[in-house]
C-alpha cells in the first residue's frame, strides 16, 4: 500500500467519542493519541508531532479555543492543522471556529464513514 | 364597568293608567349606569313637566294685571313645552338631548322671570334650577355641571341684587348658598365614586401587567430549558450514532445483512431523533428571541440557485421537475442572512418535493413591488385541505398524520420556517388546492435603506 500514513491526535474529554474515534482509526494504519484534557494534550505534544489534531470545544479546564490559541501561539505542534469539533453547533458555528485559528470544522456525530478520509484529506493539504 | 341586566317586568300592565306609568317611568337600556340615567330624567322631566303644567293653570286664576296674565303662564308654558321635548327626546334613547332640554328650559324661565319681577320668590326658581342641574350632571360631561351650576346660582342671585330689602337679599343669598353647597357636596360625592372606580380599574390593570410580565418570564425559562435539554440529549445521541456506525459498517466484525439492516433502522430513527432535538433548539430560540441573524449583501439569486441544487439530490426516484424562474424585476442585491434563508428555502422546496408524485416544484423569484421582494414555491403536489391551512405553521401540527406516516417530519419544520420568516421581517402566506398543489409565498423586504449605507460588502463564507 503507498497511502501515506498520518499521525492523528484527538483532545476530548468523552469516553464515546474517544472509543468510537479509535475504533473507526483503528482500521487505518494511520497512528493516534488521545488526550483527555488540556494538560495531558501539552505533555503529549512534548513527545508527538501530529499532522492532524481534532479538537473538541468543550474541555475541563482550558477550553478547545485556548487549547488551539497555545498551540498555535508557543507552536507545540509544528504547524499541525487544527480541526474543531462540538456537538453543539448551529449555523455560523463553522465561521466562528475558522477565525479563532482552526482550520476546518467538523460537528458530531462523526460520520465514521468518512471521517478517515476526511482527516486524510487534510493531512494531504499540509503536503 | 360591570353590566347587569335589569330584570325584566314582572307582570304585563293591565290598566292604561299602568301602561302610561310604564310608558313614561321604566327605562330602555340595560346597562345599570344608563338605566339609572335615564330613570333620573325620565323622574325629572316628568315633574318639570307637571310642576309647569300646574303652575301655568294656577297663575291664570292669580294674575295681578294683564301683563302677568300673559308673562307667567308663557314662562312656565317654556318649561312645559321643554319638559315634553325632553320626555320625547328620552322615549328615543336621546338621553343627552333630554338632560339639556330640561336644563335649557328652566334656565330661560328663571332668567325671565329675574328680568321680569323682581320681587318674584326667586328661591323656588333657585331650587328647581340646581334640581335641574343635578339632573344634568346625569347627562353632561362632569367639566359642564360646574359651569351649569355657576349660571344656575347667578341667574338665581339677579332677583336679589335688585331687592331693596336687606333682611331679603340675606334669606335670599343663605338659601342660593345652602342649595348650591348642597350641590356641590353632591356632585363631590359623584366624582369621588368615579375616582374610586377609576383607581379599581388601574389596579386591575397594573395586576395584569405583573401578570403578563411572570408569563413572559415563565415562557422564557421555558425556552432556556429546552435549550439547555437539547444539548445535553445530542451528547449520548452521538455517541449512539457512532457506535452503531461502527458496527453497521463492519468495523467492529463482520454482519450478516440482517444484522446490518437492523441496524440501518436503528441508525435511521437515531437520524431522525436529531433532527428532532436540532428542530427543537431552533423553536426554542426563535422563540425566546435569542436567534441572532447574520445578515450580508447577497446576490438573491445565486443563493437561491445554490440551494435549489443542492436539494436535486431529493429528486432521486421521483418523476417531477424542479424549476426556478428569476422575473426581470427580481432584485439582484439584498441584505440577508443567506444560511438562515437557505434553512427556510430548503425546508419548503424539501417539503414540496415530498409531497409531490408528479408534475413538479415550481420556485420563482420576483421583485414587482419596491419594498419587498417574493420567493414563491408551487408544487403540483397533494394540495392542504382548508381546515388544515389554519394550524399548518403551529409547533407539531402535521396534515393528516395518517397519510403522511411514509414522510415523517418533525412537524416543527413549517413552524421554524414562519419564526424565520418574520425574523427577516417579512411574512409568508399559503395557497392550496387539495389533489391540485400548494403556494408558499415568502414576502421579504428589501431593505433599501440600509443597503445603501453599507460601507463594505462581505464575501460569502462557502459552508
Amino acid at each position: 500500500m503507498s497511502k501515506p500514513v498520518y499521525n492523528f491526535m484527538l483532545i476530548d474529554d468523552d469516553i464515546d467519542t474517544q472509543r468510537i474515534f479509535r475504533m473507526v482509526v483503528g482500521q487505518h494504519p494511520h497512528r493516534l493519541t488521545i488526550a483527555g484534557n488540556a494538560t495531558e494534550a501539552f505533555d503529549i505534544l512534548k513527545e508527538e508531532q501530529p499532522d492532524v489534531i481534532v479538537i473538541d470545544l468543550l474541555l475541563p479546564g482550558l477550553d478547545g479555543y485556548q487549547v488551539c490559541e497555545r498551540i498555535q501561539r508557543d507552536d507545540l505542534a509544528g504547524g499541525a492543522d487544527m480541526v474543531a469539533t462540538t456537538a453543539y453547533h448551529s449555523v455560523g458555528t463553522k465561521e466562528i471556529v475558522l477565525a479563532r485559528g482552526f482550520s476546518e470544522f467538523i460537528p458530531k456525530p462523526l460520520d465514521s464513514a468518512s471521517l478517515v478520509n476526511f482527516l486524510e484529506q487534510v493531512a494531504r493539504r499540509r503536503n | 364597568m360591570t353590566t347587569t341586566t335589569v330584570p325584566a317586568p314582572a307582570l304585563a300592565p293591565t290598566s292604561p293608567l299602568a301602561q302610561l306609568w310604564r310608558f313614561l317611568l321604566v327605562p330602555r337600556v340595560s346597562d345599570r349606569d344608563l338605566y339609572l340615567r335615564e330613570r333620573t330624567i325620565r323622574i325629572v322631566a316628568l315633574i318639570s313637566l307637571l310642576f309647569a303644567l300646574l303652575a301655568s293653570v294656577a297663575s291664570l286664576f292669580v294674575f295681578r294685571d294683564v301683563f302677568e296674565f300673559v308673562s307667567y303662564p308663557s314662562l312656565y308654558l317654556i318649561v312645559f313645552l321643554s319638559s315634553t321635548a325632553a320626555m320625547v327626546l328620552v322615549t328615543r334613547g336621546n338621553l343627552l338631548g333630554a338632560g339639556w332640554a330640561v336644563v335649557v328650559g328652566w334656565f330661560i324661565s328663571t332668567t325671565l322671570v329675574a328680568a321680569i319681577d323682581a320681587g318674584y320668590p326667586a328661591q323656588i326658581h333657585t331650587a328647581l334650577l340646581l334640581l335641574s342641574c343635578l339632573l344634568a350632571y346625569s347627562v353632561l360631561p362632569q367639566r359642564t355641571i360646574w359651569i351649569a351650576a355657576a349660571f344656575a346660582t347667578l341667574a338665581a342671585m339677579l332677583p336679589t341684587l335688585s331687592s331693596a330689602n336687606p333682611a331679603d337679599m340675606f334669606s335670599i343669598a343663605l338659601t342660593n348658598v345652602t342649595v348650591f353647597g348642597l350641590a356641590a357636596l353632591f356632585l363631590y360625592q359623584q366624582s369621588s365614586e368615579s375616582n374610586d372606580r377609576l383607581r379599581a380599574v388601574q389596579t386591575a390593570l397594573k395586576a395584569i401587567e405583573v401578570a403578563r410580565a411572570e408569563a413572559d418570564l415563565a415562557n422564557q425559562a421555558k425556552s432556556n430549558f429546552l435549550a439547555n435539554m437539547s444539548h445535553e440529549l445530542r451528547t449520548p445521541l452521538n455517541a449512539i450514532m457512532g457506535y452503531v456506525d461502527i458496527l453497521r459498517y463492519g468495523m467492529a466484525g463482520e454482519l450478516t445483512s440482517t444484522q446490518t439492516g437492523l441496524l440501518q433502522d436503528v441508525a435511521q430513527n437515531n437520524t431522525r431523533l436529531l433532527a428532532l432535538i436540532n428542530d427543537i433548539l431552533d423553536v426554542a430560540k426563535i422563540e425566546s428571541g435569542t436567534t441572532t441573524l447574520l445578515e450580508t449583501i447577497a446576490d438573491p439569486q445565486e443563493v437561491v440557485m445554490r440551494t435549489v441544487e443542492a436539494l436535486r439530490g431529493l429528486l432521486l426516484n421521483k418523476n417531477i421537475e424542479l424549476n426556478v424562474v428569476f422575473t426581470e424585476d427580481a432584485p439582484s442585491v439584498v441584505l440577508m442572512d443567506v444560511t438562515k434563508f437557505q434553512q427556510v428555502l430548503t425546508n419548503l422546496i424539501g417539503n414540496a418535493i415530498k409531497f409531490t408524485e408528479k408534475g413538479g416544484v415550481y420556485v420563482t423569484v420576483d421583485g414587482n413591488s419596491p419594498d419587498e421582494w417574493h420567493v414563491k414555491v408551487r408544487d403540483t403536489g397533494i394540495g392542504i385541505p382548508a381546515e388544515a391551512k389554519a394550524y399548518i405553521f403551529e409547533k407539531f401540527r402535521q396534515v393528516d398524520s395518517s397519510t403522511t406516516r411514509v414522510r415523517q417530519g418533525t412537524g416543527l419544520g413549517l413552524a421554524i420556517v414562519k419564526g424565520l420568516t418574520e425574523l427577516f421581517g417579512g411574512e409568508i402566506t399559503v395557497e392550496s388546492q387539495p389533489h391540485v398543489g400548494t403556494t408558499f409565498t415568502l414576502s421579504l423586504p428589501r431593505n433599501r435603506s440600509r443597503i445603501d449605507t453599507r460601507s463594505e460588502a462581505h464575501e460569502q463564507t462557502s459552508v
